[in-house]
């Protein structure tokens, strides 16, 4: 399971650093160009989107990712279904995995994104985010990963409820 | 009755699984593909019941008919007297848990589960305490001959050690029913002799088993064998 946490968890300190980085550059852009507010716009401008794209990535990334997963995994989930485990403890199993899963790389995402922060700190002209910056970007990484796998988890409730029969390529 | 008809029971009180008429077909595209043509069978209680037929004959479709897994498209199944296509999604779950145990071919244990952990996969979810549990599983894996290795992971075991976890796995709800498909394929003389005792005496004690192969030698070993081609069932082998 290390190359899917390690995925998801590039994708969640992405959404770390992205929230982050906005939040520091209006922090920044309100010091330094406080007397020319239209320059320090664009630039917040230019930090919010980028917050965006990269929550968008990482929110797809992880999509992706676990529905490559399940896909692989779908003869396992059709073998628990053929020898009479209930659709709905089916169904509940892989949800709480994809979350699990998610949730676990969402933290080492966000143990990522604070040393990387830890990291920058150390050049001359860090200017530290303030702690409730950090909590939400500690939150938004940690949220995303999980709501990305929602969708998928119910897709696949759903197509279990429909096959009334068992999962017949299971060999 | 010519040769190529089924037999009929005289004894309907001891009949497990009924065919009737029944015919599959899988619509792929502008293809049609007809997987079984008017197939009807009836196979006893406590029977060792053969389906044998090359690759792509039917076998494994008339299976998981017989197994509620899929459903004929014309024609009729019933299990233990109960029609499978009057039974909801949730009565057919309840069957196939109930009454039901299946020997897949290969790879159908999960990896990531000791031999203990994947006998033991239909009763995880129905309360049995972990003691029960332990008894249960070491009672199953002694009686196919794997007790010492209950704690492998299925990469670890042999192909043969594999099918006899598969088929302790099937015997764990102490089903009425057992269904094989290919039980033997890759295993040597000595694991199909294992497997077919287990068999031989599962059917001593009443328990109906229908296995679909092209091995010869459970064919020998069978109470009843039919043939399967083009999605063709008879009572003789096809020349």
């Amino acid at each position: 399971m290390l190359p899917v946490y390690v995925s998801i968890a590039s994708g969640s300190s992405l959404v770390f650093i992205v929230v982050v980085l906005n939040a520091m550059t209006k922090q920044q852009s309100r010091t330094v160009f406080f007397a020319s507010l239209d320059d320090g716009h664009y630039l917040e401008y230019a930090a919010t989107w980028l917050m965006a794209i990269g929550v968008f990535v990482a929110f797809l990334q992880t999509q992706f990712l676990m529905q490559r997963l399940v896909q692989d995994r779908y003869v396992e989930f059709g073998l628990f279904i053929n020898i009479g485990i209930p659709r709905r403890i089916v169904g509940v199993l892989i949800s709480l995995e994809q979350i699990s899963h998610a949730a676990t790389g969402g933290v080492i995402g966000i143990l990522f994104g604070f040393m990387l922060l830890l990291a920058v700190s150390l050049s001359r002209d860090y200017v530290s985010p303030r702690p409730r910056d950090t909590a939400l970007a500690t939150a938004v990484a940690a949220i995303v990963p999980v709501i990305a796998v929602v969708p998928l988890a119910i897709t696949l409730v759903m197509r279990l409820r429909q096959n009334r029969g068992g999962i017949s390529r299971v060999r | 009755m010519s040769d190529s008809e089924p037999r009929i029971p005289t004894d309907w009180s001891d009949v497990t699984l009924v065919c009737r008429d029944v015919w599959k077909v899988f619509r792929s595209g502008d293809s049609i593909v007809k997987a079984l043509q008017g197939v009807s069978l009836y196979i006893g209680r406590g029977e060792l019941f053969c389906i044998r037929g090359p690759s792509g004959s039917g076998k494994t479709t008339l299976l998981n008919l017989l197994g509620a897994l899929d459903f004929p498209t014309k024609g009729e199944v019933f299990g233990l007297g109960l029609s499978y296509q009057d039974l909801s999604s949730r009565e057919l779950g309840k069957f196939r848990r109930e009454y039901l145990g299946f020997v897949f071919q290969e790879l159908s244990l999960v990896p990531h589960l000791t031999a203990a952990e994947n006998v033991l996969l239909p009763k995880l979810f129905d309360g049995t305490s972990r003691e029960e549990l332990e008894l249960t599983a070491s009672r199953l894996l002694h009686r196919v001959d794997g007790f010492h290795r209950s704690s492998h992971f299925p990469p670890q075991l042999s192909a043969g050690e594999r099918q006899r976890v598969g088929i302790a796995r099937a015997l764990v709800r102490d089903p009425r029913i057992v269904l094989a498909d290919e039980p033997t394929a890759s295993l040597d003389n000595k694991n199909v002799g294992k497997v077919l005792t287990i068999f031989r005496d599962l059917c001593n004690s009443g328990v109906t088993i229908v296995v679909a192969t092209h091995d010869d030698r459970v064919e020998r070993a069978s109470d009843h064998v039919v043939w399967i081609n083009d999605g063709i069932l008879s009572e003789e082998p096809f020349r």
